[in-house]
């Protein structure tokens, strides 16, 4: 093998155990703005976080999601690649006070219509990279949208709260937000 | 104890098919992965997912690259790209809250044949999906084809 | 057990290539998943994708974002997306994930790619890709960059995916 066997920390062969776990899920009852995940284990690799959301907004068809992380308010940065039904584009934005998931939460415009997605970020419990996120989501709320969106959280430390807020509104009881450990 | 990511179903094709259906799926899990990889008799075409047999009140939106143009297209039904007629290609889509009786259903698709793809659909149903069928628009899928069908709990 | 750990890589220091050897058969598909930074003097490093030690026969379509503007190309080689290079934000690495079905059949193999880069700054890169290699089953996963070398910090973590039945599911 060229230039690794000198260069690893650690080159972990797994047993044969399950390395996608639940951490947590979130079913909302109480119309909140945010859903908090506090006390993150620092046990595992990677997190996934798999979301169907809906707010009570009721300007347009859908609202941002606005993520913060260990309650940070400055430092973030995101780019997308977004389909809305007749062009794709892509965006930046940075020096941010949050990571903007845009037009990723259906407004109550259409009974029973949600959005989804699924974010992932590597490396959460490193304490001495900055974290990225990766996430792809959509709807067809009268709006039509897919996305894949990157977000920076220029900050070494170990992820332990993550933080989805809404936009507009809140939270309907048919949200629900899961995390989940993926070991390494 | 339910696993948090469990196997439900599998099949590779003896013979080709222009329609797979998976059925009698419990309730138990929250979302539902497909993982379809093959490839299709002819070209141009597109795989189809109904659920619980029904092609209606579906909408979606796609962004595609054909490997010169961008393109972002949506219509009233629940296509996940085209798998390829000259090569192996793959479908991984994610159906989110399957078993939900009070929403709509989101799915989440990645087509990789000829063309990529990232697409998003919406059925607009209340019911719990308890069967999903592949349908392929043009042709059918070929020998080895392979479908596999996992649930995700929360 | 669906999806089980295959191998973790971390990087102590700088590496041109990370590999997976001896790769078990008894899985179906493999994900891999990759944190990654780049030392290249540039704002973002090409990924390569290596199989068997390989990086020809590969057909890919790429769908991209760059923070400003999109293109969709195709190409011949194991070009999969960027990751920041030593020009980006200090400290920021990609997030990358690669997963291989049927990865240990005979016949040709379909690769997923989906991959962001980061910067506080405009240009960053978001990646939606369809490759396909000419080969059988892989025994070997080489990721490599288009120049420079892999940064210390770099993790890649390589899983199987298992296929079954169970709960009742029928398929018809």
């Amino acid at each position: 093998m060229t230039g690794i066997l000198g260069g690893l920390i650690g080159s972990l062969r797994g047993a044969a155990i399950p390395a996608y776990e639940l951490i947590s899920t979130v079913d909302v009852t109480t119309a909140p703005t945010s859903i908090v995940f506090s006390s993150i284990p620092q046990t595992y690799k990677h997190l996934q976080i798999r979301w169907v959301a809906k707010s009570s907004g009721s300007t347009g068809a859908s609202s941002n999601m606005n993520i913060t992380i260990n309650g940070a308010t400055s430092g973030y940065s995101e780019h997308e690649m977004v389909g809305n039904g007749t062009a794709v584009s892509s965006t930046n934005n940075f020096n941010q006070s949050d990571i903007t998931l845009s037009r990723s939460i259906a407004q109550a415009t259409t009974t029973g219509a949600v959005s989804a997605g699924i974010l992932d970020i590597l490396d959460y419990s490193s304490t001495t990279k900055n974290k990225t996120i990766k996430a792809f989501y959509g709807l067809t709320n009268v709006e039509t949208l897919v996305r894949l969106v990157s977000g920076l959280f220029g900050n070494t430390a170990a992820i332990t709260n993550l933080t989805f807020t809404t936009g507009s509104g809140n939270f309907t009881n048919v949200t629900r937000f899961s995390l989940y450990g993926i070991k390494g | 104890m339910t696993a948090t990511y469990t196997p439900l179903a599998n099949t590779t094709l003896a013979a080709t098919a222009t329609q797979i259906t998976f059925g009698s799926i419990p309730a138990t899990y929250r979302d539902l992965i497909l993982v379809v990889q093959g490839s299709v008799t002819v070209g141009g075409g597109s795989t189809r997912l109904l659920y619980n047999n029904s092609a209606a009140n579906f909408s979606y939106v796609q962004m595609l690259g054909n490997g010169s143009t961008a393109v972002s297209n949506q219509a009233t039904v629940n296509d996940f790209g085209g798998l390829s007629n000259t090569g192996q290609s793959s479908l991984i889509i994610n159906i989110m809250d399957y078993s939900s009786t009070d929403t709509h259903k989101v799915t989440l698709g990645r087509a990789n044949g000829g063309f990529v793809y990232g697409i998003v659909s919406r059925w607009a149903n209340l019911n719990a999906i308890t069967t999903v069928t592949l349908q392929q628009s043009t042709g059918s899928f070929t020998i080895g084809t392979t479908f596999s069908l996992y649930g995700v709990i929360s | 057990m669906t999806m089980t750990l295959i191998q973790t890589q971390t990087l102590a220091t700088a590496a041109v290539s990370v590999d997976f050897t001896s790769i078990p058969q008894d899985g179906t598909d493999l994900l891999l998943l990759v944190s990654g930074r780049s030392n290249e003097v540039a704002n973002q490093s090409m990924t390569l994708l290596n199989l068997n030690g390989l990086g020809t026969n590969f057909t890919f379509t790429r769908l991209q974002g760059s923070g400003s503007a999109v293109t969709s190309t195709t190409g011949t080689s194991g070009t999969s997306g960027f990751l920041p290079a030593a020009n980006a934000t200090v400290s920021t690495f990609g997030n990358q994930s690669f997963y291989i079905t049927n990865y240990s059949g005979t016949a040709d193999k379909s690769i997923a790619v989906e991959a962001v880069s980061e910067n506080n700054f405009t240009e960053a890169y978001q990646t939606l890709q369809a490759s396909t290699r000419i080969m059988g089953a892989i025994t070997e996963i080489n990721m490599k960059l288009g120049a420079g070398s892999y940064v210390a910090g770099t993790v890649m973590s390589l899983y199987k995916i298992t296929k079954g039945s169970s709960g009742g599911v029928t398929v018809s």
